[in-house]
């Protein structure tokens, strides 16, 4: 019988597949109804139950780096015990939950309101390459899936009220301290761009056909002021009384205080060689004046080529497995990272008009 | 923060879509899945997408039904 024909129920004296019909019922007590008799079935539609199926496979060859790394992190005391029978006593799955407790403990939550970022440990610098790093040098790998997004005008026109300078230093401390650490796309990026796409056309027919962003119109003359010194600014805080601008003040503070925290790993010749030809990085952070503004245009214009070519990681951190103070110093220096990035989301909280920006996660 | 460890040759490889056939005699789509897990239970489906209208099933994923024999002309373009 096929399947429909059982759901339609019996066969009738035709032969045919006929509807059941409802069984007429009296109830015993006469003059009574149950409230079953009331009450509608359950509907057996929902959603379809993966129950018993595997939702992972792991493929497994040689583990022994990945144990190594273990053994430092506990020894290190930057994993913890619990870990290990909560990750099935397997070693990559405690290191995924180590890197992933490290991350929490350094503001990850505060992170994940405004970046979308990934945090690797690998042992290349480019996902599937047939070359990775000598063997006992991995690497932790930040780099964002999308880029988060600042509006910057609100921020800059509230600042220039209190003092013509404070746009400039306020912009120039931001994107510093982030820029320390992660990319930012901010209008000077788009400038080059701009001038980029200038020279290109400079040789053509018809040079004024094209339209180029007009990134200098929506730039705002108060960053033309020179920025102040940190020293300069917190000197200048104790005649603040605007409530808001203290508070942006203080976000800045605390951003350029966790950025300076440590130096970013420098770039290797070895880390050069599995990186020839790529892209310059993602940007972690666009930073546009208003929305739908030229520097927003430059970015959508760049973004379509961004990824023709492997772009490099956005912060590479190497750690070596024969010495265990370099994976020590990795997991603090990306702690510092991760408190940047932390302190950044949380100045953009307080920055007026970044209401949109909040990234919205499900459970 | 999305995480990852990626060390060698050992790979983990998580369920995170799920393609649905469904077909009607010899013309069938797709529609593609979201998996969604949560604590208290098995991982489900969520609603699907349609991702297309097959012309014919790659190889692996043909019924066993029609016959071989005829596979051939059973399998044509859908009319749409």
């Amino acid at each position: 019988m096929s399947q429909s024909a059982n759901v339609l129920g019996a066969f009738g004296q035709s032969g045919r597949p006929v509807f059941t019909m409802a069984q007429r019922t009296t109830s015993a007590t006469s003059g009574t109804i149950s409230p079953a008799h009331l009450m509608a079935q359950r509907s057996p539609v929902g959603l379809p139950l993966l129950e018993g199926v595997s939702t992972e496979q792991r493929f497994l060859s040689d583990d022994s780096e990945a144990i190594a790394l273990a053994e430092i992190l506990v020894k290190s005391r930057i994993a913890v015990e619990a870990d290990w029978e909560k990750g099935g006593r397997d070693p990559t799955k405690y290191l995924w939950l180590t890197l992933q407790r490290w991350i929490q403990g350094h503001g990850g939550s505060a992170i994940d309101r405004r970046f979308d970022l990934d945090v690797t440990i690998s042992d290349r610098l480019v996902d599937y390459s047939d070359e990775r790093a000598p063997r006992g040098t991995l690497y932790l790998i930040l780099d964002p899936e999308a880029a988060a997004f600042v509006l910057l005008n609100p921020t800059l026109e509230l600042l220039e009220k209190e003092h013509r300078q404070f746009p400039s230093t306020f912009f120039s401390h931001f994107a510093g301290a982030l820029n320390r650490w992660v990319r930012i796309y901010d209008y000077r990026d788009a400038e080059e761009r701009v001038d980029m796409l200038r020279q290109w056309y400079e040789g053509e027919e018809n040079v004024d056909q094209y339209e180029l962003p007009d990134v200098e119109a929506c730039t705002p003359q108060s960053l033309k002021e020179k920025p102040l010194s940190l020293r300069e600014l917190i000197s200048l805080r104790q005649t603040i009384t605007n409530e808001t601008v203290t508070a942006l003040l203080e976000g800045l503070f605390e951003l350029c205080r966790a950025s300076e925290k440590a130096k970013r790993p420098e770039f290797t010749e070895e880390m050069g060689e599995q990186l020839m030809d790529s892209n310059p990085p993602l940007p972690c952070l666009l930073a546009a004046f208003a929305h739908g503004d030229a520097v927003v245009g430059c970015f959508d214009d760049e973004s379509q080529t961004a990824l023709e070519v492997i772009p490099q990681p956005n912060l590479i951190i190497p750690l070596q497995l024969s010495n265990p103070d370099t994976v020590h110093k990795a997991f603090r220096i990306l702690g510092i990272a991760c408190e940047t990035l932390a302190a950044a989301s949380r100045l953009i909280d307080l920055m007026p008009g970044n209401d949109d920006g909040v990234i919205t996660r499900e459970a | 923060m999305d995480t990852r460890v990626r060390i060698g040759d050992t790979r983990t490889f998580t369920l995170k879509q799920a393609i649905l056939l469904y077909q009607e005699g010899n013309r069938a789509f797709a529609t593609l899945h979201e998996v969604k897990s949560r604590d208290d239970g098995p991982s489900y489906l969520s609603a699907g997408q349609s991702v297309t209208t097959f012309r014919r099933l790659p190889k692996g994923l043909e019924p066993t039904w029609p016959p071989r024999c005829c596979r051939k002309t059973c399998w044509h373009e859908p009319q749409i």
